[in-house]
């Protein structure tokens, strides 16, 4: 009987063990728009240069989100409207739907990889309906997808853009901020 | 007492080689880079200068009339688009149904790095810069009622071997095809010569 308790004890402790072993973690992260008159050094910085640079750079957030994910599952995090485009099928008789997304979105997995770090594939989007009302259906968009490796703790620039050439994509996104030329705005990711 | 111990221990050993084994069915992706495309307008002499010029290591003197950025890893596709997207609803005989197809316009990157060679990269890049110049009214039944007509600056290109911190132009346009795109934009043409540059740089 001893033996037997023995063994289950020691079955239990074991399993217990394995079992944090093989646990999988859960990240924070953050998705943010940002407008700033110049970019960081590095697009890849520490938590704290990241909010030391927001603060010495007058950068404004002009949009932000966050979420909750389990390593190697996707996350979702999408604030704003589904839009239908409706058209008549005339062969089935009938009106087909179909939803596009606007507003703020991001889409996330994140992977803890051998040597430590986190591989992050990502798409993040935030997009509105076009100014022109004639148009309704037209979305003015603004988006990345990519893949990036970084630390617990980082975060990212993964995309920015600026130049005469979008400044009115720009605009049109953020009718009511002052954005020039020479303004950076960045689709920046922190995990933590 | 010995018995227990070889058991834990051989339980031990399962539990950390699964996991193990686990991770090790996991690809291990590279370190971050940043890719940058610039468009940049630059001198007639600027332009002799750089004649059959087609990576340098110094900086382009001009005017950056675009900068698209993305961070990227090797083998990844990467995209950043900053425009519109305009649905277009039309009916397809062969699929027997409707079908939407989005036109994208603004700005917009799209590319691929891959190893070549001892510290080069290969990337496939597809820049477009477009914009809307007119809304077409058909007025036709049989058609569609309106769609977009654009105006674009695609500069599509597989570049070679580039190594970080170097500065690829892979496209040049100069002319009156520039002097027309520029004027489209509403930008100053007097310069009338385009170069597209891509810039790797390492992140970590």
């Amino acid at each position: 009987m001893k033996t037997f308790k023995s063994l289950l004890w020691l079955s239990t402790l074991t399993f217990l063990l394995a079992g944090s072993l093989s646990a999988e973690e859960s990240f924070n992260y953050t998705f943010d728009i940002v407008k700033c008159s110049k970019a960081p050094e590095k697009r890849l910085l520490g938590k704290s240069q990241w909010q030391s640079f927001l603060k010495n750079s007058n950068a404004t957030v002009l949009d932000s989100m966050q979420g909750v994910t389990k390593e190697d599952e996707f996350s979702l995090v999408h604030a704003g409207q589904k839009n239908p485009i409706a058209y008549k099928d005339p062969r089935a008789g009938m009106y087909q739907v179909q939803y596009v997304d606007r507003g703020l979105k991001i889409d996330i997995s994140i992977v803890q990889q051998k040597n430590g770090t986190l591989f992050i594939e990502s798409r993040g989007e935030r997009s509105v309906a076009s100014p022109i009302q004639e148009h309704p259906e037209r979305s003015s968009v603004m988006l990345y997808e990519t893949g990036a490796t970084m630390k617990k703790g980082q975060t990212a620039v993964v995309a920015s853009i600026r130049g005469v050439m979008t400044t009115k994509y720009l605009k049109s996104q953020f009718p009511d901020v002052t954005i020039s030329e020479s303004d950076y705005l960045m689709m920046v990711i922190t995990v933590e | 007492m010995k018995n227990y111990l070889a058991l834990l221990a051989l339980l031990l050993a399962l539990a950390v080689g699964a996991h193990a084994e686990e991770a090790d069915g996991r690809l291990t992706r590279g370190p971050s880079m940043l890719a940058t495309l610039n468009i940049v307008q630059i001198s007639d002499s600027q332009l002799k200068k750089l004649e059959g010029v087609q990576k340098t290591n110094t900086e382009i003197p001009g005017k950056v009339l675009q900068s698209l950025e993305v961070m990227t890893i090797e083998g990844m596709a990467s995209l950043v688009h900053l425009g519109e997207k305009w649905p277009i609803i039309y009916y397809d005989p062969r699929a027997e149904q409707f079908q939407i197809q989005y036109v994208d316009f603004g700005g917009k990157l799209d590319l691929t790095c891959k190893e070549s060679g001892p510290n080069g990269w290969k990337v496939e890049i597809r820049p477009e810069i477009s914009a809307l110049y007119e809304i077409e009214q058909m007025g036709d039944v049989q058609r569609l009622e309106v769609y977009p007509k654009t105006t674009v600056l695609i500069a599509e290109s597989t570049i070679q071997d580039l190594k970080f911190g170097e500065t690829s132009v892979f496209a040049k346009i100069t002319g009156r095809a520039a002097q027309s795109y520029l004027e489209a934009m509403g930008l100053p043409s007097d310069n009338a010569n385009l170069l597209y540059t891509l810039r790797l740089e390492p992140q970590s």
